[in-house]
């Protein structure tokens, strides 16, 4: 059996792959997967002077009165451990009474037997093994916490079950992030794993409950798909919980998962549910949404702020999606969907093979902010042909779309392609993107025209990087800079 | 128009004044009733000599007092309001002349007569700015473009420089340097569209994604990664800020694969790339009483949204309505972007730079669709030239992501 170091087990990924994802998280510096240090336990099993008074404070409900009754007779009787431990190991008498004698036994200090206690616990219904382990923690027993943790380092699965059942009773930050370990590693039974996430959930806190509903997610197999269900289409549960769930549902991907994010449509009416939950079936590979996504997108009812959102989410989807993209692009009647799915086109990964058909769209396309999308799809093609392009760039007017299209000619000059692209470059484009990157335009423009230029990588580009990093913006000298300091 | 107010105005009080005469006193006293229109639009103090009373109404009701007596009469008009017509019976309007606390006597009475004030609601005016904060009830739109450096805390000796740019649409394309990571072709400049900024659940949130060929350290390395969460930093023990969210990836290093699927994760987020968290933006409304070639009075709204990245979208003036208790509903969109200096922007000649001209010789000013903005229910207190925003919901969309809130505490 596996430790429980789940966290630390992270670190396996390959250092290669954390720095190469520093490019993607932008503003989150690498990918930091906690290792939470346990902290240390206290030793013994001491009972706090209190733990009589809490437990019965905190187990109010009908059976008090009763409890508090019992837990005074048996202070009065002073029954002996051996007495404690008989009326414990009674099944005949229901929990709330065993659950006195527990508390007692705590109280007396007669608990000190690990082995004995551990073998009980072992042999309690699951229905009660949480309550059991709750009752020492109230009364204050760290060391069960460390017999639990034995048990999920030396025993079986069942033990490592019921361990698991235990520490979600008992809670805590320990116990907590020890079922966050688990559910996390998965070197753990994917059953043991989902109990854990299950055991997190039971805590009835939100954040707690988001994480495990992003560890069954993780996990992915059928039983989680079927609690994440749940919970998605269980209306009491807090909205946000439920839309966790579909996130994650959109992650597993599954024929099943996309059919709960179906038939979730109908119990969420508001359109930022909705998008949501479109969000999360464009996660799932593209042949198993494909019919949803034609259906809703050819469906005259779909409200057009939706229509965008599904074609957003497809961007997400698997390599399948792409010409489905390319058709949206290519003759959507509405220009927001155009635009999205150019968009999502340009978020794929390097190497594909759209380029002659993207410039073809580009020179027909009458909304410059689907052309800019589209130059910025030419980006991750294999081939870009940007000289082909040359006429429709130069008579851009509008900025936003005319410095994607610069950069799309950067990008071009930058992979070396026809020399005949780098003179109108370093002569034409060269000076605007100086202009533009020093101007009052958007910082995000300003920051476009120096990508251009760090994308041709040219002599006269370089110069003219040179000159922008001492301009009196920042940010953008900045990137100029480093744009400089860049190997071409 | 004012026939037809008129007609009304008369109507309420025929009924009120058959009402009035079913219940008249016929005796030494008698009772004048008074009419206020609409309820709440003014109260009147009265006074009488016979016998020595006073009291104010501040709703309809009636005076009864001695035959012969005089009576005094004051109508304070409350704010949001103006007295237009006094009325005593049906067609005698007393004074044309009217103040907000105009006061007139009659006596001594030997009839009975029906008081009716009608007063008009007010259509606030004037110029309200809003500036977003933290804890004003708004949700926040933020920006991120920017430089974020550092050392990778995994690896010592790590160190990256990534510049970021977020357009109009929340988009994120990015460009940067690491540490031992070149790209397919060798060079060290690695980048492209990493992700979008939105919204979710009335927070900024961001979504990163992106593939990755070239090597690292020497080795071929093919890796692609997702990553989303908050843009709403929590502090951790110790103060570092955290980014929650969920990431997830895969990579080939030397033709092993290796994947982890998407998980719930806590970033620390160097204290310098906060500072790239751009998110003071601003309204401004304008409402101004503007007459029709017809001579017709109507409250024209115009105003502008500064956007977190210090941009303008300037609307264009619309015309709008107040109405009552629902007050305002003032919708924007298309306007004209402006620079960060909140100077027009036009489509540029690509071949002179200059501005590119319409045929009648002006410049063709830049449009932003991707601003929206409505304000509803926007309902005012106060009087003229010192209104004060007391309730409404505004809604907007801006660099790509969305947002809503309460306008009372906003507008200034």
């Amino acid at each position: 059996m596996p430790s429980s170091g789940g966290a630390g087990r992270r670190r396996l990924l390959p250092q290669a792959v954390v720095g190469a994802t520093v490019v993607l998280l932008v503003g989150a510096t690498a990918w930091v997967f906690q290792n939470r240090s346990r902290e240390g336990h206290a030793p013994g099993w001491e009972v706090p002077a209190n733990a009589a008074g809490r437990f019965l404070s905190n187990n109010a409900g009908p059976s008090l009165s009763r409890s508090g009754d019992l837990m005074g007779r048996l202070a009065t009787e002073r029954l002996g451990p051996e007495e404690l431990w008989a009326g414990l190991a009674n099944r005949g008498l229901p929990w709330s009474e065993r659950s006195v004698y527990l508390m007692a036994l705590a109280v007396a200090g007669g608990v000190d037997s690990a082995r004995r206690l551990v073998a009980l616990y072992l042999t309690e219904p699951s229905l009660n093994q949480g309550a059991f382990a709750r009752v020492l923690s109230e009364a204050g027993c760290a060391g069960f916490l460390r017999a639990l943790e034995s048990l999920l380092e030396d025993g079986d699965d069942a033990h490592a079950a019921a361990a698991i059942r235990g520490l979600a009773g008992v809670g805590g930050d320990n116990a907590l992030q020890l079922l966050a370990d688990i559910m996390n590693d998965d070197a753990w039974p994917e059953d043991l794993r989902r109990q854990a996430a299950l055991g997190l959930l039971q805590q009835g806190n939100d954040r707690l409950s988001t994480i495990a509903i992003h560890g069954l997610g993780t996990l992915g197999d059928e039983g989680s798909r079927a609690e994440l269900s749940a919970i998605l289409h269980n209306k009491p549960t807090a909205r946000g919980l439920r839309l966790h769930a579909a996130a994650a549902l959109g992650r597993i991907g599954s024929p099943q998962a996309a059919q709960d994010l179906v038939d979730a449509f109908e119990e969420f009416s508001g359109e930022e549910e909705q998008t949501r939950l479109l969000d999360a079936l464009g996660h799932c590979p593209f042949p198993v949404v494909d019919n949803t996504f034609r259906e809703f997108l050819a469906d005259p009812a779909s409200p057009d702020e939706l229509r965008v959102a599904a074609t957003e989410a497809l961007s997400n989807s698997s390599a399948e999606a792409v010409p489905f993209l390319q058709n949206l692009a290519a003759s959507d009647p509405d220009a927001d969907v155009r635009e999205m799915a150019a968009w999502a086109i340009s978020t794929r990964e390097p190497g594909g093979q759209l380029g002659p058909e993207l410039a073809r769209m580009i020179g027909i396309e009458p909304e410059p902010d689907v052309r800019r999308r589209l130059y910025e799809g030419l980006l991750v093609q294999a081939e870009n042909p940007a000289e082909s392009l040359l006429p429709t760039i130069q008579a851009e007017d509008d900025p936003a779309a005319r410095i994607a299209a610069i950069n799309a000619v950067g990008d071009a000059v930058g992979r070396g392609r026809p020399t005949s692209l780098a003179s109108p470059f370093d002569a034409e484009m060269v000076p605007e993107l100086e202009t533009v990157a020093i101007s009052e335009s958007s910082l995000n423009l300003r920051m476009r025209a120096v990508f251009a230029l760090r994308r041709a990588g040219t002599p006269a580009s370089k110069a003219a990087l040179a000159r922008i990093s001492s301009t009196h913006s920042p940010e953008i000298a900045k990137a100029a800079a480093n744009g400089l300091l860049a190997k071409k | 128009m004012k026939t037809s107010l008129h007609i009304g105005i008369k109507t309420a009080i025929a009924a009120f004044a058959a009402s009035a005469l079913l219940t008249q006193v016929f005796a030494s006293t008698i009772s004048w009733p008074v009419k206020i229109m609409p309820p709440g639009s003014c109260e009147i103090d009265w006074s009488t000599n016979a016998p020595p009373q006073s009291g104010t109404l501040t709703k309809s009701g009636s005076i009864t007092f001695d035959l012969g007596a005089n009576i005094d009469f004051t109508f304070r008009v409350q704010p949001g309001f103006k007295l237009i017509h006094v009325f005593k019976n049906l067609n005698d309007e007393i004074n044309w002349v009217l103040s907000n606390n105009y006061r007139d006597s009659f006596g001594p009475v030997q009839k009975s007569h029906t008081i009716v004030a009608v007063c008009e609601t007010l259509s606030p005016t004037g110029t309200f700015t809003g500036n977003y904060t933290d804890g004003v009830g708004l949700t926040s739109v933020v920006d991120i473009t920017g430089n974020y450096s550092g050392e990778d805390p995994n690896n010592p000796g790590r160190f990256y420089d990534v510049d970021a740019a977020m357009d109009d649409s929340g988009k994120v394309s990015a460009m940067g340097t690491v540490t031992g990571i070149t790209n397919e072709q060798g060079g060290s400049e690695l980048g492209g569209q990493i992700g979008s900024m939105k919204t979710v659940d009335n927070t900024p949130y961001g979504s990163a994604k992106g593939s990755f060929k070239g090597t690292v350290d020497g080795k071929p390395v093919a890796a692609s990664g997702t990553a989303s969460g908050d843009a709403v930093l929590q502090t951790a023990v110790g103060g570092v800020p955290q980014a929650e969210g969920v990431a997830g990836g895969s990579a080939t290093v030397d033709g092993e694969k290796t994947s982890i699927k998407p998980a719930a994760v806590e970033v620390d987020v160097p204290p310098q790339h906060t500072s790239n968290l751009k998110k003071g933006w601003g309204l401004r409304l304008v409402l101004n009483e503007r007459t029709d070639a017809k001579g017709k009075k109507y409250i024209e709204a115009s105003g502008w949204l500064r956007l977190s990245n210090g941009e303008y979208s300037r609307f264009a003036p619309t015309t709008v309505k107040y109405a009552g208790a629902k007050g305002y509903t003032v919708s924007f969109g298309n306007g004209q972007k402006r620079n960060t200096a909140d100077q027009p922007c036009y489509l540029k000649d690509p071949k002179t730079g200059a501005n590119k001209l319409d045929k009648n010789g002006n410049p063709i000013p830049l449009i932003d669709k991707k601003t929206k903005v409505k304000l509803s229910n926007l309902v005012f207190s106060g009087s003229v030239g010192s209104w004060t925003a007391n309730s409404g919901n505004m809604t907007y969309q801006f660099l790509g992501q969305k947002g809503k809130g309460p306008l009372a505490s906003f507008l200034q």
